[in-house]
């Protein structure tokens, strides 16, 4: 799931269900060799998202830039979800997110680490990481400068492990 | 974005509404608003089923050669070469049938490939050359004009064009309803199924919003995109066979105006039921009004220069009504 979530990931002026399927279109069709959209299938599906998700929206084809940034985060968590990943990779996922939906995000991120997906999150935010991972690599300059997991996560680890970093290639 | 944003906070909320509306459906109403004017100022002469059903026939070339536009700018590109291309295949399609003795469906089915080959040249030089659309398609019709010279000399082949060759455009194959009006519904019609109800579909049009998103959703942004650029040479291919039957001749430069008009059309469509969004249902109503509009001018014998200046104005009209839907999408 990319950074940037209004440039790269969604098409604003589309609809909820036309973002949330555009990686899974080959679910929607009536048939590989007739590729026409089922709209049934296409509503099915793209409610699914919504409810497992908790998307708060009154309908699946409102524009989703008219959604706030938590709900058009988990339209694009959705999307990549419905492919069943083994291996997540999450960049940023609670940037721009409010307080509420941000909560919410972590309980899935955990949910699903916890039934055994594989989930890396990328993040610049040191309050982010340390409810949320079992092992943190802290990067500084590119490289990884220090790896911590279980109760030596903390918000003061992290920040301290990637100042000295930049420290010591300051001196160097 | 910015620009849009800093807009939208100097117009209240029931004036962006207002401009909503009027953007959404000005072309309609303009659309309505000639005819009936038309139907007032000349009761006898303009509206008549017979002078629908000609504007209509008149205007399939035009709403096919759009059509196909439409899809190369739906994926976010422009094709400068269909006018041109249109042009090259009305004169091969003629030689290939009076010069070369090849059977007409044949020669109608080598000229469409044809087509689709320009666009798939027009299409690998913008995705992979990573041309400007405006400046590759450009130079591919000034390419292919010079082609339409070579293969005619700049004569046009008007003996032994055969009969069946012109019952294409002058029959009336089903209910008496002419030929160019059945393919433009036809051609009209799998483009709209195309774009609006299938999966590649939904590429095309997230490809045109949002080239970055839609890569890194997975789809092959490049292969899309070339295929935007082929449905529209097909298309142009398509106009140009249908034009030569309709004029009886293969004449170099004949469909070039058609890239004014679809355009036109084009953008007048963008600008009407969506947000300064490309649809196939909005070039058809682009393309009517111009059609009308060309008519109306005819019924009351306006001079030849009053056409360009007509095809120039609404041209700016339909952009500047595009680009405000769109400032009014992003508010």
């Amino acid at each position: 799931m990319p950074e940037e979530r209004r440039t790269e990931a969604l098409i604003l002026t589309k609809s909820i269900a036309f973002n949330a399927l555009l990686a899974n279109l080959e679910k929607i069709v009536r048939s590989p060799l007739l590729p026409l959209i089922d709209g049934q299938k296409r509503k099915t599906l793209a409610e699914a998202i919504m409810r497992d998700l908790a998307v708060k929206t009154d309908s699946i084809d409102k524009a989703v830039g008219k959604l706030s940034g938590g709900n058009q985060q988990k339209v694009v968590i959705g999307r990549w979800l419905l492919k069943r990943p083994r291996v997540l990779i999450l960049d940023e996922p609670t940037r721009g997110v409010d307080i509420g939906a941000r909560a919410e995000i972590h309980r899935l991120i955990r949910k699903l680490a916890d039934d055994g997906m594989a989930v890396i999150v990328i993040s610049s935010d040191p309050d982010e990481l340390p409810d949320l991972s079992d092992r943190v690599l802290v990067m500084a300059e590119g490289c990884v400068v220090r790896e911590l997991r279980g109760e030596a996560i903390s918000r003061t680890a992290i920040i301290e492990a990637s100042y000295r970093a930049k420290e010591q290639s300051g001196k160097r | 974005m910015s620009d849009a944003t800093f807009e939208s906070r100097r117009l209240s909320p029931r004036t962006r509404l207002a401009l909503g509306v009027f953007a959404r459906y000005a072309t309609i109403i303009g659309l309505v608003g000639m005819i009936a004017a038309f139907s007032v100022l000349s009761p006898r002469a303009f509206p008549t089923l017979n002078n629908f059903t000609n504007v209509l026939n008149q205007a399939s070339l035009a709403v096919i050669i759009s059509g196909g536009l439409t899809l190369a700018v739906i994926v976010g590109e422009l094709d400068l070469s269909v006018g041109f291309a249109a042009s090259l295949h009305g004169v091969l399609v003629t030689g290939l049938i009076v010069s070369n003795q090849i059977p007409v469906p044949v020669a109608i089915l080598i000229v469409l490939l044809l087509g689709a080959l320009v666009g798939y040249v027009n299409g690998l030089i913008v995705t992979r050359l990573k041309v400007n659309s405006v400046i590759a398609t450009l130079g591919v019709g000034t390419i292919l004009t010079g082609l339409a010279f070579a293969y005619a000399s700049g004569v046009p082949i008007v003996a032994g064009v055969p009969e069946s060759f012109l019952q294409i455009s002058l029959g009336r194959w089903l209910f008496g309803i002419p030929n160019n009006i059945l393919i433009m519904a036809v051609v009209l019609g799998s483009l709209w199924v195309l774009v609006e109800r299938t999966s590649i579909g939904q590429e095309i049009q997230a490809v045109g919003g949002n080239p970055a998103a839609a890569r890194l959703a997975g789809i092959d942004v490049a292969r899309i995109k070339t295929l935007g650029f082929v449905i529209s040479g097909v298309c142009a291919a398509l106009t140009g066979v249908l034009l030569s039957s309709r004029l009886g001749s293969g004449t170099t430069n004949a469909a070039d105006s058609y890239l004014m008009t679809a355009f036109a059309a084009v953008f007048l469509g963008s600008a009407t039921l969506r947000d300064g969004e490309f649809h196939i249902v909005g070039t058809l109503i682009g393309a009517l009004i111009i059609a009308f509009g060309f008519n109306g001018l005819n019924i009351f014998g306006a001079p030849t220069f009053s056409q360009y200046i007509f095809q120039g104005a609404i041209l700016i009209v339909a952009v500047g009504l595009s680009s405000l839907g769109r400032i009014i999408a992003e508010s």
